[in-house]
C-alpha cells in the first residue's frame, strides 16, 4: 500500500514548488484528486503566486543606472578587490616636518638616482635598508639631516614584500618603492621633487609609483599586526598562499 | 571585467526587488540597495569566487535592513493597510491597478521573515535548499514560513472565500 501523505499547507506548498519527494508525488496526486477542498486551496495558492509575481516584477537596470556604473568603476579587475581608498589615504600623508638640509644628503644617497626611470639599485644605503627592515608604516627615522618615513607595505603577487617610503631633505622630497630581493631590498622606483619649504606637497604623489603598485599586484595594504609580523620575521619571503 | 563586479551588476534588479519587499517603500529600497552595494564593494575580499553571490548579497541586504530597524526603531511589521476586495462588478479599467495595489499591500502585511521566504522562493525561484542556505536556517523553517505566508496570501489574493481543508493541521 502506498504511504499516505497528509494534505496540508506545507505539502501543498511543497507540491506547488516541485519540492515534494518524487516518490511521494503519486500518492499526493491521488489524495488531491479525492479532495476538492485541497484542490481549491492549491489553486488559490497558485493564483496568489501569480498575482505576487505580477505585482513585483523585475525592473531591468536601465542603460544609465548610476549604481551599475559605480560598481563597474569601483575596483581593479580581480576577484579579491584591493581597497584603493586606504592605500590612497596613506599616500596622502605628508612628512610631519621639513628637515634642514645638510650634507646629510650624501648619507641618503642610493647607488643610482635617476628620475622617471625604473632603477635597480645596488649598494643600498644602510639607513634606507634599516628603515625598510624595521620601521612600521607611519614611522620615520632621521639620519643626519634627512628623514625617511615608511608609508605602506603590501605583498606583491609574486611573493615579494614591497614598501612605499618617503625621503625628505630641505631641498628634496622623494617617494620610492622598494621590494625584497634576496636578503635585502631593491628600489624599483624613485621619484624626486624639489621641495619648497612651507608648501604643501600635492596629494596623490607619484603616478608612476601608483602604476608600479598596480603592476605588482592587487593585494591590499598590510594591516599593522601583519606588518609587525613581517618585520619580526625580517621580511622573509611568504610561501604561496 | 571582474566576475564579481559583473555578477553584482546583473543582480541589481533582483536586489532592488528584494529590498522593496523588505522595506516596502521605493525610497527606502533604493537606499538599502545602495548601502548593500557599498558594503559589498568594501568587503569584496570576503566573497569566495564560485560561491553564490546572490545569497551573499541577500544576507548583506537583510543585515543592513535589520540595522536600520534597530537604529531607527521602525515598526518591524508594517501597518496592514490592505484595501477592500473589489466585488465581481468592479470596473474593468481600474481592476489591474487595484489588483496590483492589493497584492503589494498583502505582501507588505506579512511578517518580515515570511516576506523574505516568499521573495526568495516564489519571486526569485530559489529551491528550498538554496533559500535555507541563504537564510542560514533549516529547510523545515523555510517550509513552515513559506506555507504560512502562502496561506495568508491565498486568503487575501486567491479569491473571496477560502474553503477549509478536510484533512490537515
Amino acid at each position: 500500500m502506498e504511504p499516505m501523505i497528509e494534505l496540508n499547507d506545507e505539502t501543498l506548498s511543497a507540491y506547488l514548488d516541485g519540492e515534494l519527494d518524487a516518490a511521494q508525488v503519486p500518492a499526493f496526486e491521488a489524495a488531491l484528486a479525492a479532495d476538492a477542498g485541497a484542490r481549491l486551496r492549491l489553486e488559490r495558492m497558485r493564483l496568489a503566486d501569480a498575482r505576487l509575481r505580477a505585482a513585483f516584477p523585475i525592473a531591468a537596470s536601465g542603460q544609465d543606472d548610476p549604481l551599475a556604473a559605480r560598481i563597474l568603476r569601483h575596483a581593479p579587475d580581480a576577484p579579491r578587490a584591493r581597497p584603493e581608498a586606504p592605500r590612497r589615504a596613506a599616500r596622502q600623508r605628508r612628512p610631519q616636518t621639513l628637515m634642514a638640509l645638510a650634507a646629510g644628503l650624501a648619507a641618503l644617497a642610493v647607488g643610482v638616482l635617476v628620475l622617471n626611470r625604473e632603477v635597480a639599485v645596488t649598494g643600498l644605503d644602510p639607513a634606507l635598508t634599516a628603515a625598510l627592515d624595521q620601521l612600521p608604516s607611519g614611522g620615520s627615522r632621521r639620519d643626519g639631516d634627512a628623514s625617511t618615513r615608511l608609508v605602506l607595505s603590501f605583498r606583491a603577487d609574486d611573493g615579494r614584500w614591497c614598501r612605499v617610503f618617503e625621503q625628505q631633505t630641505a631641498a628634496h622630497h622623494r617617494e620610492g618603492l622598494a621590494c625584497t630581493a634576496g636578503d635585502g631590498w631593491q628600489v624599483l622606483a624613485l621619484d624626486e621633487q624639489a621641495s619648497d619649504a612651507g608648501s604643501l606637497r600635492p596629494a596623490g604623489a607619484s603616478p608612476r609609483i601608483d602604476a608600479l603598485m598596480n603592476q605588482l599586484g592587487s593585494a591590499p595594504v598590510l594591516e599593522a599586526a601583519d606588518e609587525q609580523a613581517r618585520i619580526a620575521s625580517r621580511w622573509r619571503p611568504d610561501p604561496a598562499r | 571585467m571582474s566576475d564579481f563586479r559583473v555578477q553584482l551588476v546583473g543582480l541589481l534588479p533582483r536586489l532592488r526587488r528584494f529590498a522593496l519587499t523588505l522595506s516596502t517603500t521605493a525610497h527606502d529600497a533604493d537606499d538599502l540597495v545602495q548601502g548593500a552595494v557599498e558594503r559589498a564593494l568594501r568587503h569584496a575580499d570576503a566573497w569566495e569566487p564560485g560561491t553564490a553571490l546572490d545569497s551573499w548579497m541577500y544576507r548583506i541586504v537583510q543585515n543592513l535592513w535589520r540595522d536600520e530597524l534597530r537604529a531607527h526603531r521602525r515598526r518591524a511589521e508594517p501597518l496592514d493597510d490592505v484595501t477592500e476586495v473589489m466585488g465581481e462588478d468592479g470596473r474593468e479599467v481600474n481592476l489591474n491597478r487595484i489588483q496590483w495595489d492589493e497584492a503589494r499591500a498583502a505582501m507588505n502585511g506579512l511578517p518580515e521573515d515570511q516576506r523574505v521566504v516568499l521573495t526568495l522562493v516564489v519571486l526569485d525561484g530559489l529551491s528550498y535548499q538554496q533559500a535555507a542556505e541563504t537564510l542560514d536556517v533549516p529547510i523545515g523553517t523555510v517550509m513552515s514560513r513559506l506555507s504560512r505566508a502562502r496561506a495568508r496570501m491565498a486568503e487575501r489574493l486567491g479569491g473571496s472565500t477560502v474553503v477549509p481543508l478536510k484533512a490537515g493541521r
